[in-house]
């Protein structure tokens, strides 16, 4: 269970970037978190994995606090997908998900059953074709995968992605969200999404956050809370608009 | 295809190893040093020829030979993790600064106080300050901190080489200055067995312990947030990481003065070979660069009547070897 209890957190002083958000996560759920750019998504990402020094017992993983748990077994808890992947090194595609052990071992390399959780890792995702292919030339929706393979091969209880389908077309996009929804339905797996798209927190379902200028606006079933009408309002547009403009997708007009 | 590599490469460093013992002024095969050091060791009363033999390799080949050995090994693993971790492929011990502070620190051992031993404990206390100035140099610009690594590094590399050039100014024309300019140009002759005896040691731990060090390696070469998040306290391990590459680099000065491009051009060249893995990687750098070394070591001191200083001759060999690399990558890139 992933427990945030009045969570604030600042980079500068009196310019808060989080105030007092509070929700919980429990064990195969889904929630997306939805807000304009700048509203503290990332950042309460962030926090959760243990990134930024935050407020001490905020932040409770499976009712420990998240600053109390060594870096090597907070991984065994949480895997991260990124918005933006860091590496500059072209490695094959195994060895990238095969990262996703480095924390179930102390000492020297990686043993047959950690190649082959990497190997189910890939396979889970569909993408079993692609392990000895560089990672680096990669499209941008295969990479994605293989970082989500890397956090399945973590073995974690919960995944955080963070803008998963940022920067990808729309076919790539369908590939990531997919491959979410059926892990969620096949293995009960739980995720915790930020994401800027109102209509991808309808597809896979389960809850929906929505955060403005650092505060929680509104929690409960995506179902029920993602219409035309809320997401106008979330990201201050007029009444309407998003209808005239002929840019409401049928899951959020008939909300 | 990896492990193969290694293997592949730890026989013929093997093989060269046996091959260069008997290689220098003195000629003398393998089998009599084998045989010399039988019988100064177990044969009561041994033969004059078989004590000069056994002198001749024990404080003078062997102490060579594995001067070279950590060196190479040294200067290119280190070269290794700083690019991995710096997430830089041109980041290398002579850009981050410790070849240069170690030389200042060098220089002061011989001009201020004209002892061996300071020469050696400022030489690596110099290399620590080097990388030291260059990482607080690169956090003055956190927005693109690789760029500013670099900059950091040529900073740095530019400030000890102008104390180091003061101190060459500053030095007794007749003893100093050549003794100065001929340990900066980088050579394994004044490698004393008393000398290692203190240097191995902590060279071989570093070695050792870096080349374990892959999987976190690994890690921390995607960035500190998805380090952390695979489970590597990327702050502590990074910091140690840095140290013990540090430690090794300033040793290798300490005992051969300045072997530019090693560091740079061999993690390079593996790295076209096997792949950015730095759980192979790591240990075929340190193979290759202690293979290289050895065998340039051995072409400077005996091909030529006089002995070239070995850092000309690692820079004549890398350049090439590291142009081949940049047109390959660019070849794989297209």
């Amino acid at each position: 269970m992933i427990d945030v209890k009045g969570l604030s957190f600042a980079y500068r002083r009196h310019t808060p970037t989080l105030m007092d958000v509070s929700f919980q996560l429990g064990p195969g759920d889904i929630l997306s978190i939805l807000g304009p750019n700048g509203c503290g998504k990332t950042t309460l990402l962030k926090s959760i994995l243990g990134f930024l020094p935050i407020n001490p017992k905020t932040v409770f993983i499976n009712s420990h606090p998240v600053e109390s748990y060594p870096r090597s077994f907070l991984a065994k808890i949480l895997a991260y997908v990124p918005q933006f992947h860091g590496g500059v090194f072209p490695f094959k595609v195994l060895d990238m998900v095969m990262m996703g052990r480095t924390a179930r071992r102390k000492w020297g390399g990686f043993d047959r059953q950690d190649i082959q959780k990497a190997h189910q890792a890939l396979e889970r995702v569909g993408i079993s074709s692609l392990a000895n292919q560089t990672f680096t030339e990669l499209s941008g929706g295969q990479k994605q995968l293989v970082i989500i393979a890397r956090a399945l091969a973590q073995s974690s209880q919960f995944i955080l992605m963070d803008e998963p389908t940022s920067g990808l077309d729309l076919s790539n996009q369908t590939m990531v969200l997919r491959t979410m929804k059926r892990l969620h339905e096949t293995e009960g797996l739980t995720f915790l999404m930020t994401t800027h798209h109102p209509e991808q927190a309808l597809y896979l379902g389960g809850q929906v956050l929505m955060m403005r200028a650092g505060r929680v606006v509104s929690l409960g079933a995506a179902r029920l809370l993602t219409t035309a009408a809320a997401v106008e309002d979330l990201y201050g547009l007029e009444a309407g608009l998003l209808e005239s403009m002929g840019l409401v997708p049928a899951c959020l007009g008939n909300a | 295809m990896n492990k193969r590599f290694i293997l592949i490469l730890s026989l013929v460093f093997l093989a060269s190893l046996i091959l260069v013992i008997p290689v220098g002024r003195y000629p003398v095969s393998a089998l009599e040093i084998v045989s010399s050091l039988w019988e100064r060791f177990f044969v009561p009363n041994p033969s004059l020829r078989a004590e000069e033999v056994s002198y001749l390799f024990l404080s003078v080949r062997l102490p060579r030979i594995l001067a070279a050995i950590l060196v190479g090994s040294s200067l290119s693993l280190s070269g290794a993790v700083y690019q991995s971790i710096f997430r830089n492929p041109l980041v290398s011990p002579g850009i981050l600064g410790v070849l240069a502070g170690a030389s200042t620190g060098a220089a002061v051992g011989i001009v201020v106080f004209s002892s061996w031993v300071m020469t050696q404990l400022l030489s690596l206390v110099g290399g620590i300050c080097g990388v030291t100035l260059s990482l607080t140099l690169s956090r003055l610009y956190p927005r693109s901190p690789l760029l500013a690594l670099l900059v950091g590094g040529l900073v740095s590399s530019s400030f000890f080489s102008a104390v180091t050039s003061l101190f060459k100014y500053l030095a007794d024309t007749d003893n100093q200055l050549p003794e100065l300019v001929y340990w900066l140009m980088g050579t394994l002759s004044r490698a004393t067995g008393t000398q290692l005896s203190w240097v191995a040691p902590l060279m071989v731990l570093g070695v050792l312990y870096l080349t374990l060090c892959g999987r976190v390696v690994n890690a921390l070469s995607l960035g500190d947030e998805e380090a952390m998040s695979l489970g590597v306290d990327s702050r502590r391990e990074r910091l140690k990481l840095i140290g013990l590459a540090t430690m090794i680099c300033s040793l290798s000065v300490v005992i051969a003065g300045i072997i530019n491009w090693v560091g740079l051009v061999i993690p390079h060249v593996v790295r076209l070979i096997i792949g950015p893995n730095n759980l192979t990687l790591l240990p075929a750098s340190a193979i290759l660069g202690a293979l290289f070394v050895l065998l340039t070591d051995t072409l400077t001191r005996s091909f030529w009547t006089a002995e070239f200083p070995l850092g000309i001759f690692t820079s004549l060999i890398c350049l090439p070897l590291f142009a081949v690399s940049l047109w390959k990558a660019g070849l794989d890139h297209d």
